[in-house]
């Protein structure tokens, strides 16, 4: 193996729940605002919640496009990345993660049939990208897989630029999925909190432009990934959280790190009984039974399934800049392992050199970044 | 890693049978089964149970049966298996599943349990849980023209020593014509890794250029 090249962030982009554009996003988590409330253009669909997180009505196709949501979300994040990095899009690939991408051709008049492949060459298209590298669906940790991908190629000299963006909309067939499942908390949800009772689900896309230019870098590097497997059940997590140490000490390794660099950490954190439990303790494992001040946002951008790991790659980046880490949301009365370092109330960092983001999904998948400034 | 990647072992089902490195040519109808991958054709081909394998969904099934007849037990010693990544690709996705789950939704019926293989990925959960792998995975949603990319990214995976060894995996599996395709069933087990891991090994890696698995597929079946 030759000498590894940095992978650098050069542009970001996202929508979400508080609107389209990174600096709403970041603002509003950092103000402890919450997009998750009660669903409007969802409304029709039955499920056993009445709230989510969806995306404002000025950021939905306009009236008689023939672009679904899915393509222009992802396209819109695109744009703002591509902006922020002032980069040629014909000097970029682009790595769509997604768990159901487009779905609306079975769910009504659109041609999308769930296939990330398809979606991510409409996307390449419409913004006129060299083309596309990959398009991942590892379930939830579909963004985090993605980045780690990108971030292999870039490293390895294959390619200059990747455009690595997350993808998922809401949709009835989510939404049913999921409230099947028994998976949904009736009110917004309440990661690591005693009262938690599942998952809020929300939607948008987010997008990261990753270089080996360090001259165009935003100051951030994405220096460590590790992905691994449970290899325990097909949807409940180990419940010891092994995976997850696995792929965290491998982003770590990757990174050239130890566990004593790490000055924030950011959490799945979905709101589950079973992943919060098991993501703590793998975590306060990890660390050896007290973490770095952790926090997680689905409580306020609802759980963006494929789109979560880029969108919340974001908030820790935000996080490195601001030497800030904010309140976990809806967290009252933690009820999981005491070593993960919970925050509470927003804290101010001495140091924020080094982030680790996780996340885990369905089929055991485990996947941990490392971010460096 | 510094020994040059060679293909360990191979197995592949298809719409005909079952043939793998470790599994002479078995056709569906030779063993009973009436319908490929049925619940019972696991107990049928290899004369054991599988607890979990009738829950499935068909490229569930058909990947455990094509990474049993590459004998991937026999093959991946227990201390590689930390270290032995998945990376499947497939250009049909959960296509079934979503329609199935989708038929349920009509009925007003939501079949929770068909749920989660409406993510592509959950094939390579139920072989990783199987065989203990804890590697790095990734499903790879692909178009036609991009056909062995998970082989690409395994030997990246070997190449950069993130793996020791590599299950790459290709799955389509379609009851019904979609896309101008199927009725259809492939899936694809290539069990990848150095030649030091002391087992025989049954050649180079895959040639690169056209479809790879097709290629291997039927140089198996011949």
């Amino acid at each position: 193996m030759g000498t590894r090249r940095h992978v650098h962030v050069a542009g970001r982009g996202a929508v979400s729940g508080f609107g389209a554009g990174v600096q709403k996003l970041v603002d509003a988590v950092f103000a402890g605002r919450s997009a998750v409330r009660l669903r409007e253009r969802t409304a029709p669909i039955p499920a056993p919640t009445a709230v989510a997180a969806e995306v404002p009505p000025e950021c939905l196709p306009p009236a008689g496009s023939r672009c679904s949501l899915a393509a222009h979300l992802a396209v819109l994040a695109a744009r703002q990345a591509l902006a922020e990095a002032d980069a040629d899009p014909a000097a970029v690939q682009l790595v769509l993660a997604s768990t159901k991408a487009d779905l609306s051709g079975l769910l009504g008049p659109g041609t999308g049939e769930g296939q990330p492949a398809r979606l991510a060459r409409r996307v390449a298209e419409e913004l006129e990208l060299a083309g596309v590298l990959a398009a991942v669906s590892a379930a939830c940790a579909s963004g985090l897989v993605g980045l780690s991908l990108a971030a292999r190629r870039l490293a390895r000299g294959e390619v200059e630029q990747v455009l690595v963006v997350g993808i998922d909309v809401l949709t009835s067939f989510t939404m049913a999925g999921f409230g099947g499942l028994h998976a949904l908390d009736p009110e917004p949800c309440r990661p690591f909190d005693i009262r938690r009772r599942g998952i809020s689900l929300g939607e948008g896309a987010a997008a990261l432009l990753l270089t080996a230019d360090g001259s165009r870098s935003i100051g951030v590097r994405l220096s460590g990934h590790g992905v691994s497997n449970d290899a325990f059940h097909a949807l409940q997590p180990d419940a010891q959280g092994d995976g997850l140490v696995l792929a965290a000490q491998r982003a770590l390794c990757s990174a050239g790190l130890t566990r004593e660099q790490v000055d924030l950490l950011h959490a799945h954190g979905t709101g589950t009984t079973a992943n919060d439990q098991a993501e703590a303790r793998g975590l306060a494992r990890l660390f050896r039974g007290a973490t770095p001040p952790a926090f997680g946002t689905k409580g306020q951008t609802g759980h963006t399934l494929g789109a979560s790991g880029v969108l919340e790659s974001l908030l820790v980046i935000a996080a490195m800049e601001r030497r800030c880490v904010p309140a976990n949301a809806g967290l009252e009365e933690p009820d999981v392992d005491a070593g993960l370092d919970l925050v509470r109330a927003a804290r101010s960092l001495g140091r924020a050199r080094h982030a680790l983001k996780v996340a885990g999904g369905f089929g055991g998948l485990q996947a941990a970044l490392v971010f460096s400034t | 890693m510094n020994d040059a990647p060679m293909l360990l072992g191979l197995g592949v089902v298809d719409d005909i049978g079952v043939v793998g490195s470790a599994k002479p040519a078995t056709r569906w109808q030779d063993v009973g089964v009436t319908q490929a991958c049925m619940g019972r054709s696991y107990s049928a081909l290899f004369g054991r149970r599988d607890a979990t394998y009738r829950r499935l969904d068909r490229p569930s099934r058909a990947l455990v049966l094509a990474a049993e007849a590459a004998d991937v037990d026999g093959l991946l010693p227990r201390e590689a298996r930390d270290d032995t990544a998945i990376v499947l690709e497939t250009v049909c996705g959960s296509f079934d599943s979503d329609r199935r789950f989708l038929d349920s939704l009509a009925r007003g019926v939501v079949e929770g349990a068909v749920f989660p293989y409406t993510l592509p990925s959950a094939s390579l959960g139920e072989l990783a849980q199987r065989y203990r792998l804890r590697g790095p995975c990734v499903c790879l949603s692909i178009e036609p023209s991009q056909a062995g990319e998970s082989l690409r990214e395994a030997r990246r995976l070997l190449e950069d020593g993130e793996a020791r060894c590599v299950l790459a995996a290709r799955v389509e599996s379609l009851a019904e014509t979609w896309a101008g395709r199927g009725p259809l069933l492939l899936a694809v087990v290539a069990v990848l890794g150095p030649a030091t891991l002391g087992r025989p090994t049954l050649g180079p890696w895959p040639a690169d250029g056209g479809d790879p698995f097709e290629t291997l597929a039927r140089a198996l079946r011949a």
